[in-house]
């Protein structure tokens, strides 16, 4: 620590900026403070010169630095705060404002980040509005898309008209925050523009530095695209641009599944393989020379791939490496990953939240104090040498897998068991990619034809890769699902991996290295449960009302485990809930299985969901209408699921119990009102008793069917929890049946700020006349509930 | 104007990246070359007794080197293993350069009597230098050189065949790995020729044995041999 003061630096700085980011002290208090202690500090060193005062300027210098790193955050984050706008999303809005930075092209759109000085709604009300918005262009018209793309430069002031909006929140358990996001990344929002006319520029001088960057990277993109097929196009920008849009987000989960995911987002290992790479191509020249090109080399790559954390670390790192080497200093690893920390954490304090920034710098941190352990074991066996080798370098990935752990399982949720072996094929298949891609891209500028056969070795290794990567993560073992991992029990894993490293560095009875060592997993398993909340109980009776935007989805849990979904939300053309929501919800949960799926009623914002989940989930049976033979949509739908060996029923005057609870349907479809009612009145309606407790489910059923059932069934219409019909229409919910249903707890599943107007007001002061608690998904996103027989409780999912 | 300016940047290199000592890792005052003053003065220095029994041990008999110098002994652990190890594995060549020119004082001083007009380094084969970067001997002979005033060359003796380290080997093992190792790529450079030939450490002789062999089959009339340490 002496000798390396840097890595003494940075855990101070980095100590400030946490503490920062949960204290949230002002900017002025941390400027006094920063300022008064370095002042004290050097009255100090001034006034005695001799040793006696070197403990308080230790630490006050500490404190120096602590407040340093403070108020770098503080300054860093004063400007990204959220945009103050009542609504999440506004049409025909007008911004003008400076392009900062233009992405490559995407499939069908292409996106670039302006900073506005105007907002302007609806042609009028102009406010003066400061922020960075992602803008994305999504002209159909792929020629229209080029050209504007084309002539577009970083510097050019651009009107733009198109639609504002907030990102979406993170409104079910387990779904991605996209808000959080793009607040993390400085964006107020995104914006979105569909025409050309709609793209005015009104001043075109340009940054010629970022042109001349965006350029490069857009001709090498087209090269590549020239010579290669779609997913290898997607590969290659990916390695070589470090921008991994193109990679669909099936295979990216793929990826992840076989704990390969590391070797999409470029990192330490591409710089490395390019580093290889410089170090043989320039081998004739004195080393001197040969390491000043390498480093050369190695900073355009940095400058081409937009330097994202991962790539800026590992650079700082090899170029710094290569000086100690040539000005014959210290190449202390620790010391040197200390500085790459420090520059980046200078430039951006915030990076210290960006998980490629965690990821990178714990991997690297865990191969330079786990690796060495594994070294020495492996050295000192008595294995064959081609054993060693390959256990050696199952030991590098093995020792970032080890630090890397709790942040891949606070990330992605799940734990890859396979990722030791696929790492083992993937990673040299991954150099020789980055190699042989480099060489296409040089050859591609003498020679297309020449070129092209190397792009031929180029499909066949991402063939290779991505048959060997969906292989590896279909494996039944391949991975594990870790719900509810917290920051807190990340620190629980570092904490117990710190000691145990301690343990065998220090103890020499190998008996007392186990016995520790398991001890403190063990303790460390019984701190890791603390804080487990599970979402939803064995042995009770849990509903999620699943917030599907304007539409319907409730998943119940029963007490013996077994699965319902009553409805699926709706599905368009631009959004499926079934693909987008509830499957990566039941993905979330683990479960893979639906018992039974309940179709109230056939409008497509309750069905619409469920054709991907026939497709994807094992659905045993289903409930529906009676079917409509008028409607097509209804006989395909009916089709698809008996395509999928589910048994469908239709809703009869019936009851059945399942684990403690019972299940009522109440539709009398032998009653002739009844059957003659509109579709909507015709919805299933299913009332679920679980002891004390019960939850009346009533689709879009109207005031007639209320009527019908309040007249058949009387007070067994009283029910604990009521999911209000239709979104809380007016057309539902009459006051009697409000009066006779009496519910403690309201459901009301509604988009924001639909067009409907869901929930009616007047509705909301029905409910609030018998002192219902109304819970509503467009207000609150996913609701819990959760009952034990005696009463129900809600769940916060969200922290 | 410069010299401060060098100063200033070296000031600088010497915070985010000190110069430290190979044997303990503790930071090298500027006075301080590529050892600390407590690592240089705990190198045991080779006498002449060792040097003596060194050559009679291995050099005798083949009767291939004409005479043998080395600084130091190895030994394992200490500051001469660590010195060594941090040329080879952190790539420190200036170091290797600088302990040239340290064998170039001694050589002066110790063996003025040798007459020599070529230095070459032992070489290493091809597939390890590109491992590797460099080849320390080669940065050894160009420090004596410097000093000396001899022409050294990297590029007259070669490996043609790729050996296993010779680190955990014993001497009947290391002969064997060795042998054949050497060609010569012009003979006219060496005919009729006194040379040098320097490696980082000598401990069987079987390199240098093979090495000079070749030499003497390509007309070398004589071959020294020197080293920074004997093992």
């Amino acid at each position: 620590m002496r000798t390396f003061p840097i890595i003494k630096f940075v855990i101070l700085f980095i100590i400030g900026i946490v503490v920062q980011n949960y204290s949230h002290f002002s900017f002025s208090e941390l400027l006094i403070v920063t300022s008064l202690t370095t002042l004290i500090s050097f009255l100090l060193l001034f006034i005695f010169k001799d040793n006696r005062t070197q403990f308080f300027t230790n630490i006050l210098f500490s404190i120096v630095v602590i407040a340093f790193g403070a108020l770098l955050f503080a300054s860093n984050t004063s400007q990204k705060k959220d945009i103050h706008f009542k609504t999440d999303w506004i049409k025909g809005v007008t911004i003008t404002g400076i392009v900062t930075e233009i992405e490559l092209p995407r499939k069908n759109e292409f996106r670039f980040t302006v900073e506005t000085d105007s907002f302007i709604i609806n042609q009028q009300n102009k406010q003066k509005v400061k922020k960075k918005f992602l803008c994305r262009f999504q002209s159909t018209d792929k020629d229209e898309r080029d050209s504007i793309y084309e002539n577009l430069k970083s510097g050019f002031e651009v009107s733009l008209t198109g639609n504002f909006s907030k990102g979406k929140e993170k409104r079910n358990p387990g779904e991605f925050d996209y808000r959080k996001y793009l607040n993390q990344n400085g964006f107020a929002g995104t914006f979105n523009i569909l025409n050309t006319s709609d793209f005015i520029v009104l001043n075109n001088n340009y940054n010629s530095y970022d042109d001349i960057i965006n350029s490069i990277r857009y001709r090498i993109y087209l090269q590549i695209s020239k010579l290669h097929n779609e997913k290898t196009i997607g590969l290659l920008k990916g390695l070589l641009l470090a921008d991994r849009n193109n990679i669909d987000y099936e295979t990216k989960t793929e990826f992840i599944n076989a704990g390969v995911i590391h070797v999409l987002a470029v990192s330490g290992l591409h710089v490395g393989f390019i580093a290889i790479i410089f170090v043989v191509m320039f081998g004739r020249f004195h080393i001197i020379i040969r390491y000043i090109l390498t480093i050369i080399g190695l900073i355009f790559f940095l400058i081409i791939t937009g330097a994202p954390p991962s790539v800026f670390r590992a650079t700082i790192m090899a170029v710094l490496y290569l000086v100690a080497v040539i000005t014959n200093r210290s190449s202390n690893p620790f010391n040197i990953l200390s500085i790459a920390a420090l520059v980046l954490l200078l430039i951006n304090p915030s990076d210290l939240f960006n998980p490629g920034f965690q990821l990178s710098f714990a991997a690297v941190l865990s191969i330079l104090i786990i690796y060495p352990l594994i070294n020495s074991w492996i050295s000192n066996s008595k294995l064959p040498i081609w054993i060693k080798g390959l256990l050696l370098f199952m030991g590098v990935s093995l020792a970032a897998q080890i630090g890397t752990l709790p942040l891949t399982n606070y990330y992605f949720g799940k734990l890859s068991l396979i990722a030791l072996f696929s790492n083992l094929i993937v990673i040299p298949i991954i150099g020789l990619l980055v190699a042989n891609g480099i060489l296409t891209l040089i050859l591609s500028t003498i020679s297309i034809s020449l070129a092209s056969i190397y792009a031929d070795a180029n499909h066949l290794l991402s063939d290779l890769l991505f048959y060997f990567v969906k292989l590896s993560s279909t494996l039944p073992i391949s991975f594990i699902r870790i719900n509810d991992f917290t920051i807190y029990d990340s620190f629980v894993i570092y904490a117990s991996l710190l000691l145990s490293i301690f343990v065998i560095k220090n103890f020499f009875s190998i008996t007392l290295k186990v016995v520790s060592i398991v001890l403190i997993f063990f303790s460390a398993y019984f701190f890791i449960r603390i804080d487990d909340k599970p979402l939803l109980s064995e042995g009770k009776f849990t509903v999620v009302m699943i917030d599907v935007g304007q539409g319907d989805s409730f998943l119940i849990k029963f007490p013996n485990g077994e699965t319902w979904l009553i409805d699926a939300g709706n599905a368009t053309k631009y959004f499926d809930s079934g693909d987008r929501i509830i499957a990566p919800l039941l993905n979330y949960f683990n479960i893979d299985e639906i018992d039974c799926a309940v179709v109230t009623h056939m409008d497509s914002d309750h069905s619409g969901g469920f054709k991907y989940l026939f497709d994807k989930i094992k659905i045993k049976t289903l409930y529906k209408p009676d079917m409509d033979s008028n409607k097509t949509y209804d006989l395909k739908f009916e089709e698809y699921a008996k395509s999928k060996n589910i048994i469908i029923n239709y809703y009869r005057d019936t009851s059945y119990s399942i684990a403690g609870t019972r299940i009522y349907f109440l539709n009398d479809t032998s009653d002739d009102y009844f059957s003659n009612l509109s579709e909507n009145n015709r919805s299933g309606v299913i009332k679920i008793v679980h002891g004390n407790v019960s939850f009346l489910f009533t689709g879009d059923a109207e005031k007639e069917s209320e009527d019908f059932l309040l007249k058949k069934y009387k007070d067994f219409m009283k029910s604990y929890v009521l999911k209000v019909g239709h979104h809380g229409s007016t057309s539902s919910s009459s006051p009697a049946f409000i009066n006779k249903v009496k519910p403690e707890i309201s459901l009301i599943s509604a988009g924001v700020n639909n067009r409907f107007n869901h929930p009616s007001s007047i509705i909301l002061n029905r409910l609030e006349s018998v002192k219902s608690n109304i819970f509503r998904t467009d207000i609150e996103g996913a609701i819990i509930l959760q009952s034990d027989g005696r009463s129900v409780s809600k769940i916060d999912w969200k922290n | 104007m410069s010299s401060f300016v060098k100063e200033i940047a070296s000031s600088t290199l010497d915070v985010i990246l000190p110069r430290t000592c190979p044997g303990c890792s503790v930071k090298l005052l500027p006075t301080e070359k590529i050892l600390c003053v407590d690592c240089l003065n705990d190198l045991t220095p080779a006498h002449e007794s060792n040097i003596t029994e060194e050559f009679t041990k291995h050099f005798e008999e083949t009767k291939l080197i004409t005479g043998l110098f080395s600084m130091f002994l190895f030994e394992k652990g200490e500051a001469i293993q660590k010195l060594l190890f941090s040329i080879k594995y952190e790539r420190r060549f200036s170091s290797a350069f600088y302990m040239g020119e340290l064998l170039g004082e001694a050589l002066l001083q110790y063996r003025a009597e040798w007459e020599y007009d070529l230095i070459l380094p032992v070489p290493l084969h091809k597939v390890r230098l590109i491992e590797r970067g460099f080849n320390q001997a080669n940065y050894i002979a160009k420090g004596i050189s410097s000093i000396v005033g001899v022409k050294s060359s990297k590029d007259i003796l070669y490996r043609k065949r790729y050996t296993d380290t010779q680190t955990k080997k014993d001497k009947e093992e290391r002969k064997k790995n060795v042998q054949d190792a050497f060609k010569i790529k012009s003979a006219i450079e060496i005919e009729n020729k006194n040379i040098l030939l320097v490696d980082d450490v000598i401990t069987t002789g079987s390199t240098i044995n093979a090495a000079a062999g070749v030499l003497k089959l390509h007309g070398a009339s004589s071959v020294f041999a020197a080293s920074i340490a004997l093992a």
